[in-house]
C-alpha cells in the first residue's frame, strides 16, 4: 500500500472517538516500515509493544496536541 | 531477559559495539548485582551508560516479544525513571534463509507437478513426503497469489507470506489457519521431530485447499 494511502481511513475511523473531526487534525507523519528487516525503538509505548508482539503487520497511531500553529520547524 | 536466540544475542552484540565506539558504557547481559533497585527481577540483555545518561535495551524477535509480556512492564518501568531510557531493537525474522546461487521461484508447471507428487506420495502410503511435496506447493502458491495482488511477495520467511496474504485478503482466515496448522508439522519434519498427533488422513486437506488456491492463479 502506498503510504499516502495509509493516514485518509484511518482519520476518518478517529471521528467521533478521538476527536470530533478529522478537520481538527493539522499534522500528520505517516511511516511505513518493513518489519522484517527489524527496527529500533526508543521508548515504546506499551501498545507499540503489544503490535509487535502480535506478529501480523499492524498500524500504530499516536496523538498528540497540535504543535503552534504560528510555527513551522522542520 | 537473556536473550534466547542466537539471532537476539548476535544482534544485542552489534548493538553493544555501536555505542562502545561512541564511548558508552556498555554492559552485555549485565548481572543483577549490577542493576539499580528497580531492575531488580529483571535480566536485560544491554545496561548503557554515559555521563548522567542510563539506557536499558532489549533485542526480542517478533516471536520472543509474544512469548515475553514482560517486556512490556519493563518499558513502562525505565521510562518513569528520570534520566533512564528504554531501547527496543526488533530483530528481523525475514531475512532470506541461505539457498543455493540462482534459486529462483517455482513457475506454475512446478507447483502443479509438486500437488500431483503429493498426491501420489499421499496415494502410496508416503505420508511425510507428500507434506513436504504439498507445503512446498502451498507456498509458492500463496507468494504467487500475492504477487497477482500488485504485493511484493519478496518475504522469503512462510511466517510472513501466509499472514500477509490473509491480512490482504488473498487467503480466507480458514485458510491460514489450515496452512498454519500443516506448515508446524512440516517444520517439525524439516528440522528432524517426530510426532505422534498429525493425522495423515488430513492431509488433503492442504493438497486440496493448494489445488483451490492454485486454480484461482488460472
Amino acid at each position: 500500500m502506498d503510504v499516502d494511502n495509509i493516514p485518509k481511513p484511518m482519520l476518518d475511523a478517529l471521528n467521533g472517538l478521538v476527536y470530533l473531526d478529522d478537520e481538527q487534525v493539522t499534522d500528520i507523519l505517516c511511516r511505513k516500515r518493513n518489519l522484517n528487516n527489524g527496527l529500533r525503538i526508543e521508548n515504546p509505548s506499551s501498545v507499540l509493544i503489544e503490535g509487535f508482539s502480535r506478529g501480523n503487520e499492524f498500524h500504530h497511531i499516536l496523538k498528540e496536541e497540535a504543535p503552534d500553529q504560528h510555527e513551522v520547524i522542520y | 531477559m537473556e536473550a534466547t536466540t542466537a539471532l537476539e544475542k548476535q544482534r544485542a552484540h552489534t548493538i553493544a559495539q555501536e555505542y562502545r565506539s561512541k564511548s558508552y558504557d556498555v554492559i552485555e547481559e549485565p548481572a543483577s548485582e549490577l542493576l539499580p533497585d528497580f531492575l531488580s527481577g529483571y535480566k536485560p540483555d544491554l545496561l548503557i551508560r554515559k555521563d548522567n545518561e542510563a539506557l536499558v535495551v532489549e533485542v526480542k524477535t517478533r516471536s520472543s516479544l509474544a512469548k515475553d509480556p514482560s517486556v512490556r512492564d519493563l518499558a513502562r518501568l525505565i521510562q518513569a525513571i528520570q534520566g533512564w531510557s528504554f531501547e527496543l531493537v526488533v530483530a528481523g525474522e525475514g531475512e532470506k534463509p541461505s539457498s543455493p546461487e540462482g534459486a529462483r521461484p517455482f513457475e506454475r508447471e512446478d507447483v502443479l507437478q509438486r500437488i500431483e507428487q503429493a498426491e501420489s506420495l499421499l496415494e502410496l502410503g508416503f505420508a511425510e513426503a507428500a507434506l513436504l511435496a504439498a507445503w512446498s506447493a502451498s507456498e509458492a502458491t500463496v507468494r504467487v497469489l500475492i504477487e497477482q495482488e500488485g504485493i511484493s511477495a519478496d518475504l522469503f520467511n512462510p511466517i510472513h507470506v501466509l499472514s500477509r496474504a490473509t491480512t490482504d485478503g488473498v487467503i480466507s482466515r480458514d485458510d491460514y489457519r489450515l496452512l498454519t496448522e500443516a506448515k508446524k508439522y512440516r517444520n517439525a519434519l524439516v528440522h528432524g521431530f517426530k510426532f505422534d498427533d498429525f493425522d495423515y488422513n488430513l492431509l488433503g486437506d492442504p493438497i486440496r485447499t493448494t489445488k483451490r488456491l492454485f486454480t484461482l492463479n488460472d
